[in-house]
């Protein structure tokens, strides 16, 4: 038996809109610990992780750790059909193939529920190791999402580099190239518009611009989002959810062709 | 308009005259010329060994450059600064992905952290380390909706069995001249033949019914001036799809020894008696997996290409040989396997 409620159902909402471009089905975990999907997209190059801690919700009862196979896209448009005030609830009975949504709008005078069928889905989950990044700056979410819908205008691929004079995104393409570079700036009014920089050691690496932007479709989700980076690891997008967890985007980076030995 | 002859040195060019009073006008640009010294050292000496960028015109002494050039460029050059602009990285970047560097997580909560430089300095693993999933099926193939797109794919498959003279068939055909259907145990297989699941079983029978009910597998048939024919995929296709079945006429590989025609030849059975041993004929025969491209197995981004692979399987105790997508494989993408792999597919467990 599982029943998950969610004052803050927007959330909830805001989240699917981040993972459904990237992911087309994937299990969601219930545990004693929280709400939470691992799942790569289909080319493989992007990870997604999400978490919902079970203290962020108001009534969480999961009575045995279970996988939820779900259609995102369909799961989606269930969620579309709730108010951005509306309480959600997840509830899900011992051995149903199936999965109610239900919204209440908050003065309780609507109450509507979806009942959706659940996939079966073989996936392993993937050891994700706590490294300490290279790098890892952290900036308004809207900015960054402005920097990669701006780049991908004229080219297709970002290298990010992090020096100590700050965090360059460059790209290149067939009409010319393009350099933003960010300087750590914490004197502001609000501390969620801050560039915070740590830089533990210099980092460059090239990604591909188009799952940066899927990944960008969390900006609602948090003012603030931390990229952390490391040479020859994926890098870590990050975006808070409320007090309750986290999204992150781990994305491959694209390497240089090893030398063949042609004459 | 004047046409400027752009000189790459200031060495005088052996074929032309020497300037004469008349030519002044049209040789106005030469005078300049002579001024031209390298941006380096400052002098004009030497003027054969004063290489002029083909962007700024600025002078270069080839022995002043860093690195030092030893002859003049035969192609167009562009001096240090005006080469700094051109596009900085060159494009082919290979894109890794997330399973090169995070491990499958071991059935207990421990997560494993393997990458080192050696899992991430090998960019393309073996195909089989990627997809690990536990307990694959294979899949059926997802023809496109399109009806008249199927009749467009099955055209261009017409066309190229025409162009080579075959006929269509969807089975492996056993004729007279060759060899009988009883030749085809797949016991004789020297270290056994894995034996294809009842799953797998039914998914084959579907994509034979659903080729019979004219719901193609969504291919298109292409011709490349290299390649010959070739075979696209026409919609998204799914890691562990059975794309086709390699069939065509059934012959023993001692009859078809001095078949140098015979590229096409597949092996069915390899049997530990040389005169048991089967392979699959499609010169007369077949269907479209005999325009789907081999792999370069001796270049290094032949590999790289492979997006299917070529699986013989047990079935009913006869030897079958399914083409199999061994990723996921895009609209467009070209179909190629290895030529040279008769795999056996052992199951895929992954601990690290």
């Amino acid at each position: 038996m599982l029943e998950l409620r969610l004052v803050q159902g927007s959330l909830l909402k805001k989240v699917l809109e981040a993972v459904k471009d990237l992911v087309n089905d994937a299990n969601f975990d219930c545990s004693s610990t929280g709400f939470s999907l691992q799942a790569m997209d289909s080319s493989h190059v992007a990870l997604v992780s999400l978490l919902l801690r079970s203290e962020g919700f108001e009534h969480y009862r999961c009575d045995r750790n279970i996988s939820m196979g779900m259609n995102l896209g369909n799961m989606s448009k269930m969620l579309k059909c709730a108010g951005n005030d509306d309480i959600i609830t997840i509830k899900a009975d011992d051995g149903s193939d199936t999965v109610t949504f239900m919204f209440e709008s908050p003065t309780q005078d609507k109450i509507a529920d979806f009942e959706m069928k659940l996939m079966d889905i073989d996936s392993e989950h993937l050891g994700i190791p706590d490294a300490e990044y290279h790098s890892i700056v952290r900036m308004p979410s809207g900015e960054f999402s402005r920097i990669c819908k701006d780049l991908s205008s004229i080219g297709d691929t970002v290298v990010i580099s992090v020096t100590k004079e700050g965090v360059k995104f460059s790209t290149a393409g067939d009409i010319g190239t393009a350099n933003i570079v960010l300087r750590q700036n914490t004197t502001v009014d609000k501390p969620e518009d801050a560039i915070v920089i740590e830089m533990n050691e210099p980092v460059s690496l090239s990604f591909a611009l188009r799952y940066m932007n899927s990944f960008t479709k969390a900006t609602p989700l948090s003012e603030t989002v931390t990229i952390s980076l490391s040479s020859e690891l994926p890098v870590v997008v990050e975006y808070k959810v409320a007090e309750m967890g986290y999204i992150r985007y781990y994305l491959a980076p694209k390497i240089e062709e090893e030398e063949d030995t042609k004459p | 308009m004047v046409a400027v002859r752009r000189r790459r040195t200031q060495a005088s060019n052996p074929r032309s005259e020497p300037p004469q009073a008349d030519d002044f006008d049209s040789d106005s640009d030469s005078d300049s010329d002579w001024d031209t010294v390298c941006e380096e050292c400052n002098s004009g000496k030497q003027p054969a060994k004063l290489l002029l960028c083909d962007k700024c015109d600025k002078g270069f002494h080839l022995f002043c450059l860093r690195p030092i050039l030893v002859s003049v460029p035969k192609g167009s050059w562009f001096c240090p600064s005006c080469s700094k602009h051109q596009i900085p990285r060159s494009f082919p970047l290979v894109q890794t992905k997330i399973i090169d560097f995070f491990r499958i997580k071991r059935s207990t909560d421990s997560s494993q952290f393997s990458t080192s430089s050696d899992s991430v300095g090998k960019k393309r693993k073996k195909t089989s380390l990627v997809m690990s999933k536990k307990k694959r099926k294979l899949l059926p193939y997802i023809p496109t909706n399109d009806s008249q797109r199927r009749l467009e794919q099955m055209a261009s498959l017409a066309t190229a069995l025409r162009a080579s003279n075959t006929r269509f068939s969807n089975e492996l055909t056993y004729v007279s001249d060759k060899a009988p259907r009883s030749a085809n145990q797949a016991a004789f297989e020297k270290q056994g033949m894995q034996v294809l699941s009842k799953d797998g079983v039914e998914t084959l029978a579907l994509c034979k019914s659903m080729m019979d009910r004219g719901e193609c597998p969504p291919l298109m048939v292409v011709f490349d001036p290299y390649e010959g024919f070739a075979v696209e995929a026409d919609r998204f296709i799914k890691d562990w799809t059975i794309i086709t079945e390699y069939v065509g006429d059934v012959d023993y590989l001692s009859n078809r020894e001095d078949d140098y025609d015979g590229d096409s030849m597949m092996t069915l059975l390899h049997a530990s008696d040389p005169t048991q041993c089967l392979v699959i004929c499609p010169d007369k025969r077949s269907n479209i997996a005999r325009f789907i491209s081999g792999i370069n197995n001796h270049s290094p981004e032949g590999r790289k290409k492979q997006n299917l692979k070529c699986v013989r399987f047990n079935i009913n105790g006869e030897a079958r040989v399914l083409l199999v997508a061994n990723r996921d494989i895009s609209k467009g993408e070209r179909l190629y396997y290895d030529y040279n792999g008769y795999e056996h597919e052992y199951p895929t467990e992954h601990f690290v």
